[in-house]
């Protein structure tokens, strides 16, 4: 059986609700309040714009001694994330500091979606299309983002998840 | 000697795992999954070793003495200043090139930069704080999110940053830096 819930996880889980981030919502699982239903929309200065992102976010036993976990649900076509969704993020490991909270993380991830960095790869073809040219990789990226990233959208929408879009033009579906 | 690299790992004692191997090292208590200082090195020579053949260096100093190491990790070490150069030529093989994480601060570091990161890492000054029982309410921990209220039992670092006692003891057990200023490394 879980260990009872640390305020600090109660707390961040009303602040997100209170105070939700735009373009972003985090709902804790209703059997689990360490476990959280992410949605990202793409920022719209970046090749995933139009389209919103599944992730499942845990929260670990030592949080907030131990960063949390995150994932990519949705596919994306990134340096920084791979196949499994998994993502390479400084502060999701090293630099994890617990003044970070769950607010941060996904601000930080939203931010990694405008700025994808192929210096520090984890999808290395991806990376090497990113460096080799970038057009054709921002091009594909986009494609993916219609492919994979607008059936979330519509599930968001009918499941009327509380998403706070970034304003302009994701609703014209 | 690809049988030895892969042994490294192997070896790492897992604590509270069902013993189906009799572990015969005798080592002290520590974190699972951490490293200590000697295996580090080790693994960092081995993955060298692979990348090049040419490095005489991966077969010696095997059976070192510092098995022994305490939870600060910082004692038991055998880092030659010889080691500390030339390694930078290998930078254009990128075979091999094996991420280690660093047993003292667990950062994850290429294994060419190792040496100089580890040595890097030891002689860091430890941050300490000064214990203080605050007269009067502070605004919030950022590590419990609680209030820092008059009466509480707080910690003053270097960079005037508070947090409670508890909050920091716990994290410093992970990292020694402030939380909200980490700094580089």
């Amino acid at each position: 059986m879980a260990s009872s819930l640390p305020r600090r996880i109660l707390k961040e889980t009303q602040r997100l609700a209170a105070d939700p981030v735009p373009g972003i919502s985090a709902n804790a699982d209703e059997s689990n309040a360490r476990y959280f239903h992410v949605m990202i929309a793409g920022p719209e200065d970046s090749p995933f714009a139009g389209g919103v992102f599944k992730l499942e976010l845990f929260l670990p036993e030592e949080y907030p001694m131990a960063a949390p976990k995150v994932r990519f649900m949705t596919k994306i076509y990134h340096p920084n994330i791979d196949k499994l969704g998994r993502i390479c993020l400084d502060i999701l490991k090293d630099k994890w500091s617990p003044a970070l909270q769950i607010r941060t993380v996904l601000l930080s991830i939203q931010a990694l979606l405008s700025a994808p960095n192929p210096e520090d790869p984890l999808a290395t073809d991806v990376a090497e299309q990113w460096k080799a040219n970038e057009a054709e990789a921002i091009k594909t990226a986009k494609q993916w983002t219609l492919a994979y990233a607008r059936k979330s959208l519509k599930k968001a929408l009918l499941h009327q998840h509380c998403l706070v879009l970034a304003p302009t033009k994701i609703i014209e579906t | 000697m690809g049988g030895r690299q892969s042994s490294v790992t192997e070896e790492r004692p897992r604590s509270n795992s069902v013993d189906t191997q009799v572990n015969i090292q005798r080592h002290v208590e520590r974190p699972p999954n951490m490293m200590t200082a000697h295996e580090f090195l080790q693994t960092m020579r081995n993955a060298r070793f692979l990348s090049s053949s040419s490095d005489s260096n991966a077969s010696e100093d095997d059976a070192g003495p510092s098995h022994a190491m305490s939870g600060s990790g910082r004692r038991g070490l055998h880092v030659r200043p010889g080691r500390l150069h030339g390694h930078h030529s290998r930078r254009s093989v990128p075979v091999f090139m094996m991420d280690l994480k660093c047993p003292v601060c667990h950062k994850t570091v290429p294994s060419d930069d190792a040496d100089i990161h580890l040595v890097m890492c030891l002689t860091r000054p430890k941050i300490t704080y000064n214990d203080d029982v605050l007269k009067e309410d502070k605004g919030e921990c950022s590590i419990c999110l609680e209030d820092l209220q008059a009466g509480h039992k707080i910690a003053r670092l270097p960079c005037l940053c508070i947090y409670h006692k508890q909050c920091i003891d716990d994290w410093f057990k992970r990292k020694n830096c402030c939380p909200e200023h980490p700094g580089d490394d």
